[in-house]
């Protein structure tokens, strides 16, 4: 019997190589995670822990603890009657803007759903524009816009339908309409990203079903819309009952809200009451937010849109 | 084609003992089989079977709860996967969208620090292996479905893994390119000589391309071999239905003598089979036959006989598919097509037998 | 186009008019040649642009901005990317309690936080410094990074990691090669709305920074009530511009990063 052919050199190399990475890869008992997260997510809930829980947590101990510990500052708030007058205020105001922004904010978004290619782009970043620019700035403009020698006075003026120029700024109307514009963008993107998920096939069938356009709208569109409508009403919500930088520069001094008397009380140095106004104002934010995600679920809040398409 | 980069000499592997234990389900449980060096293995199931899981844990993506994995001989348990030295097609292909075709097949190379000279050798190789030697510079959004599985195939082989794991890699082409591209495949792991596991939902994928199918339903291994094995040698009805069509009349064993075993169904039809019988006497079985087995008219003596009446005829171009209504039930029918024979009419009674040979009497299993 | 519908295309640009135009009206007011406000300006002239670049009152707040937004940026991309990724990996469940944790700061109204970080940089003796105001700031930007960042993710097709690991990647380098390009166009977004957020901040900028961290918001905030003269003005465009010029900057960075991604046209052989 002849030989039989035995592995060659090359073939053992080959073997070898093959080999050689499950001789160097090192079993461990355990398996090894896939990366840490607790390292990455660290940085973060640090600068929270030091920057904004300890923060938000002495406003409120603070508020319970002085001048001295017991209920006394807010019991100097509830029992004041232009500090109850501005909560009034700043919630109705927030309640206003809220309403306002909603319906045109719904129009607007809508419109966006019909277009296409540049005309959409082109509108959505105009729509986006409050985002980027600074509210003083726009506060600013607005006053000069509206102020007793500016050109909405001129314009009345030489139309002949006021005699004098009128006082348009430092009223509780000039704050809201300057506020619905700065806040628009963030029921927009919300209500419109929900529409644009909205299948376009649905309404086809409800028409083959016997509807009509307005019924249609109505039955199909409308309730699958408002899921958007939702979460950007509750965040422009939110955002209104906290907003300074408008009221603090166009509000009138008798409606003012509650940021703006927060500053106020702290110029004054009556700084307990400040925190127990803050306190009310987180409980009511915080409450809402909670709200917020029971009801529509986290993912609903998220809407999440790069700056610019 | 140009010439491959070199035989290479696929991995003996073993699984054994394999389970995957989630809180509230088993996705695997005690899975075990082997793929002999050089070796293409099918794993075959519908969804939820299981196969993917084992595919994940043996490329190392999910961790075992129990078992051993061992390539040629060493345990692969614990080692994460990018010590593992397998190649990995997967079913969406994962190529680096932000890289070049050339920078993706390069990347395992570029891993393992493979000198510049050697590199562009060995991609290069690789790309005319698959047809795409003039592709370098695409990126992938730019090729098309089978191109960017042909690119997953080259980066996947170009480091010359022992083992080469695919998950439904064609799940995504239409049909004639998925034919096409099956036996591309078989014939360049042939050829390389590599170890293959191959998942798919596809039978007829599955019995193409492998030397052997394991068959996997609800987390077991429900039956392996041959794809000549499995398909006429079902040891169950889910298997017998799952690797094609197949014809099953429920029934009782009688009994039998000299080799062959009787079955009898409900309303009395008996048949014959030829073959070994794992079902006591009395005990319910089901008697398979494919539908290509039968023929029309009466047969040879001891053939198995059914009257009945044609319910519908399908010409298929290669074969014609009978319905027919026979022994309350509807039996498949395939009989090969011919320009001379015309097919029976709906309506009309015809006679078919089928040898004991071809009669296959299994457990009953849903 | 149908009546209805060019109506309601009419409707959105009269809002979006109602949102944007009002803008403009700082422009001309900035080259009125008149001592006081007004709107339209009689004459013209470029005068209190050159009153704006001598009074470092101005540029200094400028400066400041600049600085503190651009740390703000720095901080809130790296921590809010970390952060990103290490949510990815804790899953859904307590994951999205996370998430709904880490976005409080974008809800919460900054006078809350403004009057409750006094405290606490007071004391550490950081009232007054560009340090204070960073990290004031990074606290509402951050946020905004990791929801951009964590949409983003979320598209990345997880098969991309399995592939890399399969081909010998360790975790540095799927992370290096293969994660970080392809969210690159996500984090500079994040970066442009975290530089965005400290620009325009006046809450916070005014309990923290004193008499010597000022920023521009502040310093028009203050200016606008106290002195009212068309220098403001002169800010207000000046601060829009190089807003807009920043921006500009990252979306050209995000378009270059995107471009690596999805190549169009046709490609070489």
């Amino acid at each position: 019997m002849g030989s039989q052919p035995g592995p060659g050199h090359a073939d053992v190399e080959r073997l070898a190589l093959v080999l050689r990475p499950a001789v160097t890869g090192r079993p461990r008992r355990r398996l090894p995670r896939w990366g840490s997260e607790p390292l990455l997510l660290a940085p973060l809930l640090l600068l929270l822990a030091l920057f904004f829980v300890l923060p938000l947590g002495l406003e409120v101990w603070s508020s319970l603890t002085q001048p001295r510990p017991g209920l006394s500052a807010y019991r100097a708030v509830f029992q004041q009657a232009s500090f109850l007058r501005s909560i009034a205020t700043t919630l109705q105001i927030a309640a206003t803007v809220t309403a306002a922004a909603g319906v045109i904010g719904y129009l607007v978004a809508y419109a966006l759903t019909r277009l296409r290619g540049r005309l959409l782009t082109l509108m959505l970043a105009l729509a986006l524009v409050p985002f980027w620019i600074s509210a003083v700035i726009r506060s600013f403009s607005w006053m000069l816009l509206l102020e007793r020698s500016g050109p909405v006075n001129g314009v009345l003026l030489r139309l002949g339908l006021i005699g004098q120029p009128l006082q348009l700024l430092y009223n509780r109307t000039v704050v809201e309409v300057v506020m619905v514009s700065v806040l628009l963008p963030y029921m927009i993107l919300p209500v419109y990203s929900v529409m644009r998920g909205i299948d376009l096939d649905l309404m086809k069938a409800a028409a083959s079903l016997g509807a009509s356009p307005l019924q249609a709208f109505c039955r199909v569109f409308l309730p699958l819309s408002l899921p958007g409508v939702a979460s950007g009403g509750l965040l422009v919500f939110i955002l209104a009952l906290g907003y300074f930088v408008t009221p603090s520069l166009l509000g009138g001094p008798k409606e003012q809200m509650v940021a703006v008397l927060i500053y106020q009380q702290t110029q004054l140095f009556n700084w307990p009451v400040a925190f127990a106004l803050a306190t009310v104002l987180l409980v009511v934010v915080v409450a809402l937010y909670g709200l917020a995600v029971r009801l529509l679920g986290l993912g609903r809040i998220l809407f999440v849109q790069e700056p610019l398409p | 084609m140009a010439e491959p980069t070199g035989p290479v000499r696929g991995a003996h592997v073993v699984v054994e003992g394999l389970c995957k234990r989630y809180e509230d389900s088993e996705a695997v449980a005690d899975a075990s089989f082997e793929i002999q060096p050089g070796e293409f293995v099918s794993l075959l199931g519908p969804s939820g079977s299981g196969k993917t899981t084992t595919l994940m844990m043996i490329a190392g993506f999910v961790t075992p709860s129990a078992g051993d994995i061992r390539l040629d001989g060493r345990s692969v348990i614990g080692i994460p996967p990018h010590h593992r030295q397998i190649g990995v097609v997967f079913q969406s292909y994962a190529l680096f969208p932000h890289l070049s075709v050339w920078d993706n097949v390069a990347f395992p190379l570029r891993m393992r620090k493979v000198p510049r000279p050697e590199l562009e050798r060995r991609v290069a190789a690789a790309l005319e292996m698959v047809g795409l030697g003039g592709m370098r510079r695409r990126r992938p959004s730019q090729l098309s479905g089978g191109q960017q599985q042909r690119v997953a195939l080259a980066r996947a082989l170009v480091f010359e893994p022992p083992l080469l794991l695919m998950d439904e890699p064609l799940g995504a082409l239409d049909r004639a390119l998925r034919q096409q591209m099956q036996l591309e495949i078989r014939e360049l792991t042939s050829r390389l000589r590599l170890s293959v596991l191959y998942v798919t939902h596809d039978q007829e994928e599955a019995l193409a391309m492998s030397h052997r199918v394991v068959v996997m339903s609800q987390g077991r291994i429900v039956q392996m071999g041959t794809p000549h094995d499995v398909y006429w040698e079902p040891q169950d009805t889910f298997v017998a239905r799952f690797l094609g069509e197949a014809n099953v009349f429920e029934g009782s064993l009688l009994g039998g003598a000299n080799g062959r075993s009787v079955l009898v169904t409900e309303d009395g039809l008996r048949l014959v089979t030829a073959h070994p019988v794992a079902v006591a006497n009395g005990d319910r079985a089901a008697a398979v036959i494919r539908p290509q087995a039968f023929a029309l008219g009466r047969g040879e003596a001891g053939s198995n006989r059914l009257e009945g009446v044609v319910l519908d005829v399908q010409f298929l171009g290669e074969v014609v598919r009978l319905t027919v209504a026979a022994s309350r039930r509807r039996v498949q029918v395939r009989l090969p097509a011919s320009m001379a024979s015309r097919p029976p009419e709906p309506g009309a009674r015809i006679e078919l037998s089928c040898p004991p040979e071809a009669v296959r009497v299994v457990p009953h299993r849903p | 186009m149908s009546r209805g519908r060019l109506l309601l295309l009419l409707g959105a640009w009269l809002v979006l008019f109602y949102m944007d135009l009002p803008l403009l009206v700082v422009v001309p007011t900035s080259v009125s040649a008149a001592p006081y406000i007004q709107f339209p300006p009689a004459g013209l002239s470029p005068r209190w642009y050159g009153a704006f670049g001598a009074d470092p009152s101005w540029t200094g707040a400028m400066d400041n901005s600049l600085l503190i937004a651009a740390g703000t940026a720095l901080v809130a991309t790296v921590v809010g990317t970390l952060a990103a990724l290490g949510l990815q990996r804790v899953g859904r469940g307590r994951g999205q309690w996370l998430l709904a944790f880490l976005l409080c700061p974008l809800i919460v109204p900054h006078m809350n936080l403004a009057i409750g970080l006094y405290p606490v940089m007071a004391r550490l003796q950081l009232v007054g410094t560009p340090l204070a105001v960073v990290l004031g700031h990074a606290v509402v930007a951050t946020p905004l990074v990791v929801l951009i960042v964590v949409a983003t993710l979320q598209r990345l097709d997880p098969a991309l990691g399995r592939a890399a690991a399969s081909l010998g990647a360790n975790a540095w380098q799927r992370f290096r090669l293969i994660t970080l390009p392809l969210i690159l166009p996500g984090v500079l977004g994040g970066a442009a709305f975290a530089f965005a957020a400290s620009f325009d901040e006046l809450e916070i900028a005014l309990f923290l920074s004193g008499a010597t961290a000022r920023t521009l918001p502040l310093q028009l905030w203050q200016q606008i009530q106290f002195e009212l003269t068309p220098v403001v003005a002169v800010a207000s465009v000046v601060t829009a511009a190089i807003f807009l010029g920043g921006l500009a900057l990252i979306q050209g960075a995000r378009w270059l990063a995107t471009r690596r991604i999805t190549v169009e046209g046709a490609g070489g052989g």
